[in-house]
């Protein structure tokens, strides 16, 4: 009942109409960016957030929220339409939406898209109410041997989970690590890094970082892409499922639903739990021949897990202060920014934005689905903005969001040096989230082992003793070893396996 | 003998690890109260040196398969030296000047537009971010000598 009280006074602060205009406008933006290639919605929050300076931090983070969830809607239409993927996490999408948009059924896959997208979300609104408050009161216990731990596991879970090599993903956490300690150290105040520059005193900034890493690194990645083909049309009558259609859906809308909300909570790239969806319902169906070749499932599932991680991101970020993935990344530095203190007391202590937040999430879902069906054919034909005009001005803004919050161009030169380091990084299949994760979370991984050293006379293994701090560094443990101990397993199946052979 | 990017990384990753270390060295390590401030950048860059070890192994034992295209395509070269001088020139002519030209010259020299195209685009476009970020969001712009 508290929770239903709190969600009808988050409701009174989230339908204001200057809120509703904020929540429209982000929604709107974030569908925009995830329809426009080299732009994704790390960028764009990354840009944006210079914007928010001037509002309250609830409208800020209301924008900021819509262009999030907004952005899984948008790259779902070009996945669909173009076979291009908007963001990462639509890649699945590909596979049979475009196929339903070969049979000229591109109308229902965008259909069922926007509605399943916009269960899941409610669906997953519903699980942030309920575990964000309860993870929150929980994390009330945390001490700097938990938050030590937590922050340590997010880090791992990201760099194991990641895929790829998880020597280059450590090395990425390394050097995020140690961009964080550029600055003042938090104990003495001693200079560490800074080159004699006044300018890195107060540490590498985050945003230029993200900036640099996400908006100019993509600009240039999407470079050396060949030019996109034409969308395929479609017209607003053509929006309609069947009833067939529907009854194949909403299993696998469900599922998904589920399926991203709790995979949600885990750090990680959200291309993973989609392919996750993907595969379940590949499995659960009766005519798995089907997928591949246009199946409704194979873009109800993904889409709908797709939309319910992003909400689920939201969990660990409110009630721990811990981001999972870049962009709770950027949404972290951008509370801080506003003056928020994020972690368990932020429920506490900011009621209102916590709860308006949460109550804005319900109608964005609804604006989203009221938006995307109409609007497609609009939103579809922004891909036909060739990409010569949209990259220049879209560094342009960087660079005015960069100096907006610096006021200085040494730091726009910054920017352009993570752009091409970020455009390495990917090209030599580098991860950057685990380095974006590590500059972030840096500085309290830090301040908590100085604490727990401090507090125990030097002694850190109190990290693994205590009950918390112990079962999570047991996590850890499971992370890191998991792996190593399946692949030994397989090499000694694979040796039995040519010793039989052989005899 | 083609060069091995991953091997390239891998150096960049131990130097950057290297460089590090013997910067925390400097650094004081531990007071009587607890670490300070050479600590958690000691540990840090010793762990990465190690990973950049490995890479390194990783990348002599394997190197990749020959890439189909150049490290940086001409395309891409033009625009990060675009943006660079786009950058220098901000300081001289300030933010109006500086953005018209550049994205004049980046459309119609990089991108190799017609230049009427690229004169509209770049006023209107330099005019809109103006008006959008400087007046409605009273956001600060990089001024210069000239404006």
């Amino acid at each position: 009942m508290d929770v239903l009280a709190s969600l009808a006074h988050g409701f009174q602060i989230a339908a204001t109409p200057g809120n509703l205009f904020v929540c429209l406008l982000g929604t709107l933006f974030g569908t925009i960016v995830g329809v426009l290639p080299g732009l994704g919605p790390s960028a764009a929050i990354t840009i944006l957030l210079p914007i928010t300076f001037g509002m309250e931090p609830i409208s800020a983070f209301i924008m900021l929220g819509g262009i999030y969830y907004g952005s899984q809607y948008g790259g779902s239409t070009t996945a669909i339409l173009l076979r291009m993927p908007g963001e990462s996490a639509s890649i699945v999408t590909t596979i049979d939406g475009y196929e339903m948009a070969k049979q000229g059924r591109a109308g229902p896959a965008l259909a069922i898209c926007a509605i399943g997208s916009f269960i899941a979300g409610t669906l997953a609104v519903v699980g942030l109410m309920i575990f964000g408050p309860a993870l929150a009161s929980f994390a009330l216990r945390f001490g700097p041997p938990e938050y030590f731990a937590v922050a340590i596991l997010g880090i791992s879970a990201l760099v194991f989970i990641e895929g790829g090599s998880r020597l280059k993903a450590l090395a990425s956490a390394g050097v995020g690590f140690l961009l964080a300690m550029v600055g003042l150290d938090p104990v003495g105040g001693q200079n560490r890094f800074t080159f004699g520059q006044n300018q890195l005193l107060e540490g590498v900034d985050f945003i230029v970082v993200a900036m640099g890493l996400f908006a100019v690194a993509e600009i240039i990645i999407s470079l050396e892409e060949a030019p996109i083909g034409r969308a395929m049309s479609v017209r607003l009558k053509s929006l309609w499922i069947t009833w067939e259609d529907w009854c194949a859906s909403w299993k696998p809308i469900l599922r998904g639903s589920f399926l991203g909300f709790f995979l949600g909570l885990i750090p990680g790239p959200g291309t993973i739990i989609t392919f996750a969806s993907y595969a379940l319902e590949r499995r659960l169906s009766k005519h798995p021949e089907r997928f591949g070749h246009g199946a409704i499932e194979g873009v109800a599932g993904p889409e709908s897990s797709n939309n319910s991680d992003t909400i689920a991101r939201f969990v660990p970020l409110l009630s721990l202060g811990i981001p999972s993935g870049n962009v709770t990344a950027i949404l972290l530095s951008a509370m801080t920014l506003h003056g928020l203190t994020p972690g368990p007391l932020l429920f506490v202590m900011q009621p209102d934005f916590v709860w308006g937040l949460i109550a804005s999430m319900y109608l964005g879902n609804v604006m989203l689905l009221i938006l995307n069906l109409p609007m497609v054919p609009l939103f579809a034909s922004l891909t036909r903005i060739p990409y010569s005009f949209l990259y220049p001005a879209v560094f342009v803004v960087t660079v005015i969001g960069v100096y907006s919050i610096e006021n200085s161009l040494f730091h726009i030169w910054l920017l352009l040096g993570f752009g091409v380091v970020g455009y390495f990084m990917r090209r030599y299949r580098y991860p950057v989230a685990p380095l974006v994760l590590a500059l972030v979370l840096g500085p309290l991984v830090e301040r908590s082992l100085y604490r727990t050293m401090t507090l125990n006379h030097g002694d850190f293994t109190v990290i693994f003793t205590r009950p918390i701090s112990g079962t999570l560094m047991a996590f850890v443990g499971v992370v890191l070893l998991g792996p190593v101990v399946m692949a030994v397993r397989r090499s000694l199946r694979d040796r039995r396996a040519v010793a039989r052979a052989g005899s | 003998m083609r060069a091995n990017p991953g091997f390239v990384m891998a150096v960049g990753v131990t130097a950057v690890a290297g460089a590090s270390f013997f910067g925390s060295l400097r650094l004081p390590y531990y007071t009587e109260f607890g670490p300070d401030a050479g600590f958690f950048p000691y540990w840090v860059s010793l762990g990465l040196g190690g990973v950049g070890l490995a890479l390194l192994i990783d990348a002599l034992r394997n190197p990749p398969e020959p890439q189909p295209t150049a490290v940086l395509s001409a395309r891409q070269g033009r625009a990060i030296v675009g943006f660079a001088l786009y950058i220098a020139f901000l300081a001289v002519a300030g933010f109006a000047v500086a953005t018209a030209v550049m994205l004049f010259l980046v459309v119609t020299l990089a991108e190799r537009r017609r230049v009427w195209v690229a004169a509209v685009y770049s006023a209107t476009t330099t005019a809109s971010l103006v008006w959008l970020f400087q007046e409605m969001f009273r956001l600060p712009m990089p001024p210069g000598m000239v404006w």
